[in-house]
């Protein structure tokens, strides 16, 4: 057995590849000290040594693999076609993707703090403000990273999505869990009553709305590789905090009806879309009948 | 105008050269990954065009990602956990995962004669069908590491686990293939 075993190239430390080698020629332990010395330190090719036949199998159990040359034309093609805006934020880094990221979502909420800054912001407490805002933006942040995270890392379990999920919900609902900051502010004490439906539709249609244009820089952001889901989720919650940030009414049961399922929609309109754009694909692959 | 890319020239040294626009690094890539990619997803995928275009996929988000490529990092690993995240992906789209393409009826499969006794041969639909049955962690590394020769390190980085886990995941997934071709012959 050679000390280095085939690396195509690449010069690395594979130390099981010459055993592999040895061991699809044939070779046995007992002929070779380099091969026993390696299994007696590697169980797993071992296993593989011990076995009646096992690497003649296995390598028969490979599939049958066509011829790849014309690929290359094709995707010569594809990497042709990565040009434009959109390409070039395709390829800048992770960290800065994210960043640009997060700054888009979170210019939606900052310019309607400057420009459509709720009535009552003047008498609604600033701590309460910041932990309304806080536990929104943190899961958000959560799932920003989980979402962006680039195909070249391994995926994280998806326990990390769920949790940030759980949290961005405990979230928006925690201002309602909350007594209301204050009613110091008589545009604060509307939407209840028969005001409750109309103002909290009004509510989500605006919130939607102020989610959507965060929907879109994230989606022109995404590579291709990351989760629609997770995209629309953090853009729903920045609609959420954009129109919490906006509405002056404290009434709980408007913030459960009118501001939490931003998220939701904002969500469900990313499921209709993704849906609806994979059947045209579908569609396109199978061609004209 | 970029010179030639010779053969022996690291996957490193090649993706430096695309990231700085040198379009023969590129086709080197390809050319040394693709049909190791395809092999991989034909694997699991089954169908011949969904390992076609995830290869194709692999190399387009290659190609998007490489400003993420440091200097010192390994290639190889990469472009593996690329492909896998993207068959992981497809599998999650269609909402299962399809059955293996086990073609006991296919004649280009033939029974495989065993080293030891050539009188019992094993069929290598069954090596694929209990390559099936092995948990998907058992069964990346054993791909990984067999069919691939990628080192347990590479490994590692390529299925988020530490070195010693994968190594375990390979004994046991070997192990569990030589009792069943055991009991086979």
């Amino acid at each position: 057995m050679s000390p280095r075993g085939h690396t195509d190239g690449n010069p690395v430390n594979d130390r099981c590849q010459p055993a592999h080698a040895a061991l699809r020629r044939g070779v046995r332990p007992s002929e070779d000290p380099a091969l026993a010395g390696h299994l007696a330190g590697c169980p797993a090719c071992a296993t593989l040594a011990g076995g009646p036949a096992l690497v003649g199998a296995l390598d028969a159990a490979a599939p049958a693999t066509a011829p790849v040359g014309a690929w290359l034309a094709e995707a010569e093609a594809m990497l042709a076609r990565e040009r434009g805006p959109r390409a070039w934020l395709h390829s800048r880094t992770t960290a800065q993707r994210t960043g640009l990221a997060a700054a888009g979502a979170g210019l939606v909420p900052l310019l309607v703090w400057l420009a459509w800054r709720r009535i009552d912001a003047g008498v609604y407490p600033t701590g309460r403000l910041l932990l309304d805002v806080g536990v929104v933006l943190l899961p958000a942040a959560w799932l920003l990273v989980a979402a962006m995270r680039p195909l070249h890392r391994p995926a994280w379990p998806r326990a990390v999505a769920w949790l940030g999920l759980g949290l961005a919900v405990a979230g928006v609902l925690a201002g309602a869990w909350l007594e209301p900051a204050h009613h110091a502010h008589p545009a604060s004490l509307a939407g209840t009553g028969p005001q409750l439906v109309p103002r909290a539709l009004a509510c989500l249609a605006f919130g939607t709305g102020l989610g959507l244009p965060a929907l879109l820089w994230l989606v022109a952001l995404a590579r291709g590789g990351e989760r629609p889901s997770l995209l629309a989720v953090v853009a729903g919650l920045a609609g959420g905090v954009a129109i919490f940030l906006h509405c002056p009414i404290v009434a709980p049961e408007h913030l459960v009806l009118g501001h939490a399922p931003v998220m939701l929609v904002v969500l469900a309109l990313m499921t209709a879309w993704g849906l609806a754009t994979g059947l045209a694909t579908r569609r396109r692959a199978r061609g004209p009948r | 105008m970029f010179a030639p890319v010779p053969d022996e020239v690291s996957d490193e040294a090649l993706m430096a050269a695309h990231v700085a626009g040198d379009p023969s690094a590129f086709a080197s890539l390809f050319r040394r990954y693709a049909p190791r990619l395809q092999r991989l997803l034909q694997r699991d995928l089954g169908r011949g065009e969904d390992a076609h275009d995830l290869v194709q996929q692999t190399f387009l988000q290659l190609h998007r990602a490489r400003h993420d490529f440091r200097p010192g990092a390994r290639l190889r690993p990469w472009m593996y956990t690329i492909a896998l995240n993207l068959k992981r992906q497809h599998f999650r789209r269609l909402g299962r995962r399809p059955e293996a393409a086990l073609a006991d009826d296919d004649p280009a499969h033939e029974p495989v004669a065993p080293h030891g006794n050539p009188e019992s041969p094993i069929h290598d639909a069954q090596v694929r069908a209990v390559l099936e049955q092995l948990p998907d962690p058992q069964r990346e590394v054993i791909v990984l590491h067999w069919f691939e020769g990628l080192s347990f390190r590479e490994i590692a980085a390529v299925v988020g686990a530490s070195q010693p886990a994968v190594k375990v995941r390979a004994h046991r997934g070997y192990k569990r293939l030589r009792e069943v071709l055991e009991a086979q012959v």
